[in-house]
């Protein structure tokens, strides 16, 4: 792969072809941009896997797997960083350079655009920019702070504000805050015409991830170990948990009561209680989420008792909505760290006022921890008692959280100044890492 | 529980292992105070069961050890190994030596993200507090070779951590003198036709002031911040809930063993068989 080594004589072209990608620790998502066209990004798995016959699976072959009981993985990006290249490199050289790719393309004539999470260790970023360069050898290269590019895309048409027909969407939108709940960490970053304010950058450790783990240990110490099954229970807390508007009424609707009195709620379920029907991969490759009915316990305790069960169901009470709260609350397990609208307020207090309402009334929230149900209702709901009482406090969520960034980017790839900000082979052999890693810090000149 | 004057601590290091010191005898301990009875009054008085203060050490201890556990990835055999391909395994690519040195050396890194961050911690104490403050903090894990890190040092790439501060300063400094264009540009339409109840202090609305170009560049030009500067500070804003460690509901009631909450009776009961097996009667 060291094709991309011969030196080329003039300043180059600018190359037709950028590939953009969002290297995100669960997903990544990568798609090509030829010449102004933007088509739709591939989603693969960026991880290594192998299941319970030690068969090992590299990204998108994840697809190919029958059986995720007991399944393991391995994953080049450590909390939002790009830690271990060597896995890292299997997985791009399958999906994006191998033979078999489907989005095949020779890097020496092709501009990346990569993404990262804010506050990086220099050393990480500069083996990037090695690996970039030195061993792919692409063209000309750009990596940016995955929220910044979310400006990039129409925010008024998101936020429904009403406009005259004369002005055209403006990119990147001047003034914005990006909340970006994904599979590591939560991180909010104030936005000013695309370029990020880094004193105001905040992040909260808690993602995906922890809540999958939690929501395993919760599961493990009421019902079964599920303790070495996080695909299963990843999928069962996707298909199960929202973020509740009321905390305190749920958490009292599902309770159960004190000895000798059972609550009504608690027998008929109030709403809020859900059976989940296990994948057992024979018949069932996939769990189902489906209301709770009391009767048919009773019947399928029989049946168990018998040895005729032929299906596993977890009855989920008050874990359907007590995970996803360690968003908003991570004392809830002890965590010393602050809820999220608490957090937003912590990176306001870092910028001068006047900021203020501009940036509270353009909060957009992606990444795949805010696909729960009720968190831009609830988020919104906390802002408002927060902050000041003449602010506009508006949070969107766009349609597709997870592939928001990656559009962000393709539409930057499209931008006219692009070439200002992105970094050649050449310029890299003359200046070296030291200059490439100040260069990016600043984020796109939009003038 | 006599546990001889060793207590648990918790402490903020990371490590996987419980950490166990020795500490001062204060004498509050019942334990200690059996061993060196010092006044027989206080040795009469003490408290039979376990303290306050013990508890707390030991919820702590335990806390931490559960956060620790909700952020690792994945359960406790992680290392899948890279499918060897036919004939060309990225192994056997190293040993041809068909990579520059800088590549190789961080492709053969097995470094995690937390050895990455202690090596950046150390070079920061280095940078601040001089040599004698490195040598106490030495990187502990570098699977990396040491001389290509050298040579990677000397040759046109060098590490951006070197001096960080000093050369971001410089190019903040070239950037503001130029005559640059406004960055936050006013509405494009004009302003709404005069009102005569516009200076009516009833209506009057109060809008802050935005802040000015030169202030604004100053925020952009702010370099990144570290790690641990970006977490959010935890201040104690709110009291924590508590909740029952069995059932979920809110912990009314604590365990007298070992401080952990429950909600009531029935889930008290649950909780005494496992606090039985683990702390004893």
């Amino acid at each position: 792969m060291a094709g991309g080594r011969k030196s080329k004589a003039a300043a180059p072209a600018r190359p037709q072809n950028t590939l953009v990608v969002d290297n995100g620790a669960w997903t990544l998502k990568a798609g090509l941009v030829c010449g102004g066209s933007i088509p739709e990004p591939r989603v693969i798995p960026n991880c290594l896997a192998r299941d319970r016959s030690k068969k090992i699976y590299v990204g998108a072959e994840l697809d190919k797997c029958r059986d995720f009981s007991e399944i393991q993985f391995r994953r080049p990006v450590e909390k939002g960083y790009l830690v271990n290249w060597e896995a890292q490199k299997e997985i791009w050289d399958q999906e994006l350079f191998g033979d078999k790719a489907e989005l095949k393309c020779d890097p020496s004539e092709t501009r990346l655009m990569l993404t990262e999470q804010p506050n990086a260790l220099p050393v990480l970023q500069t083996n990037c920019d090695q690996i970039v360069f030195e061993e792919y050898g692409f063209s000309s290269y750009y990596r940016g702070i995955g929220s910044t590019f979310n400006a990039y895309h129409d925010l008024q048409s998101l936020f429904r504000t009403p406009k005259d027909t004369l002005t055209a969407a403006n990119t990147p939108a001047e003034i914005m805050l990006v909340v970006d709940s994904g599979f590591s960490h939560t991180t909010i970053t104030p936005l000013l015409g695309g370029r990020p304010l880094h004193s105001a950058i905040r992040r909260i450790d808690i993602g995906g991830k922890f809540l999958t783990n939690y929501m395993a240990r919760l599961i493990s110490l009421r019902h079964f170990d599920m303790r070495n099954d996080l695909y299963i229970v990843n999928e069962m807390k996707e298909a199960s948990c929202y973020v509740s508007a009321d905390f305190k009424a749920d958490l009292e609707r599902t309770w159960k009561g004190t000895r000798g009195e059972k609550r009504q709620d608690y027998l008929s379920g109030a709403g809020i209680v859900k059976d989940y029907v296990l994948p057992d991969f024979h018949t069932r490759h996939k769990g189902i989420l489906r209301e709770y009915d009391p009767a048919q316990h009773t019947k399928s305790k029989k049946l168990a008792a018998m040895g005729e069960s032929e299906e596993d169901v977890l009855t989920l009470r008050n874990e359907r909505f007590t995970v996803p709260e360690l968003i908003f609350r991570p004392s809830d397990v002890g965590m010393r760290q602050p809820g999220l609208a608490d957090a937003i307020q912590q990176s306001l207090h870092e910028l001068p006022i006047g900021l203020w309402p501009g940036l509270l009334a353009n909060i957009v929230v992606v990444g795949g921890s805010s696909l729960f149900d009720g968190f831009i209702q609830r988020l919104q709901k906390e802002l408002v008692q927060l902050v000041p009482d003449d602010c506009i406090v508006r949070v969107a969520r766009p349609a597709d959280p997870i592939t928001n960034t990656w559009y962000g980017a393709a539409n930057m790839a499209n931008h006219p100044n692009i070439d200002k900000v992105v970094v050649t082979k050449q310029e890299y052999e003359e200046h070296g890492s030291a200059w490439i890693a100040r260069r990016f810090s600043t984020g796109l000149l939009t003038s | 529980m006599n546990n001889f004057g060793v207590i648990e601590l918790a402490s903020a290091k990371t490590t996987s292992a419980p950490g166990w010191a020795y500490v001062p005898d204060t004498g509050a301990l019942p334990g200690a105070n059996a061993l060196q009875p010092a006044n027989r009054k206080r040795a009469r008085n003490a408290p039979a069961g376990v303290t306050v203060g013990d508890l707390t050490a030991r919820q702590e201890a335990k806390i931490r050890k559960e956060i620790e556990a909700l952020e690792r990835d994945g359960g406790k055999d992680n290392s899948i190994p890279i499918p060897a391909k036919s004939g060309k395994g990225a192994l056997v690519l190293i040993a041809a030596g068909k990579f520059t040195p800088n590549v190789r050396k961080i492709l053969q890194s097995q470094k995690t993200f937390s050895n990455h961050l202690d090596d950046f911690l150390a070079m920061q104490a280095q940078a601040e507090g001089g040599p004698t403050a490195a040598s106490n903090n030495r990187p502990t894990n570098s699977n990396a070779k040491r001389p290509a890190g050298k040579r990677e040092a000397t040759a046109s790439t060098p590490t951006a951590t070197a001096k960080p501060s000093s050369s971001i300063q410089e190019e903040d400094v070239a950037m503001a003198d130029a005559d640059l264009p406004p960055i936050l540009v006013g509405s494009y339409r004009p302003p709404p036709t005069a009102h005569p109840g516009d200076n009516d202090p009833l209506l009057v609305s109060r809008v802050p002031e935005l802040p000015s170009d030169e202030e604004l560049r100053k925020l952009l030009a702010h370099p990144p911040l570290t790690y641990y500067e970006a977490r959010c500070k935890w201040g104690d804003n709110y009291p924590t809930r508590v909740f029952c460690e069995v059932c979920g509901y809110w912990g009314r009631v604590r365990c007298m063993k070992c401080g952990t909450r429950v909600c009531a009776l029935d889930c008290m009961e649950t909780h005494r068989e496992e606090c039985v097996t683990r702390y004893g009667l």
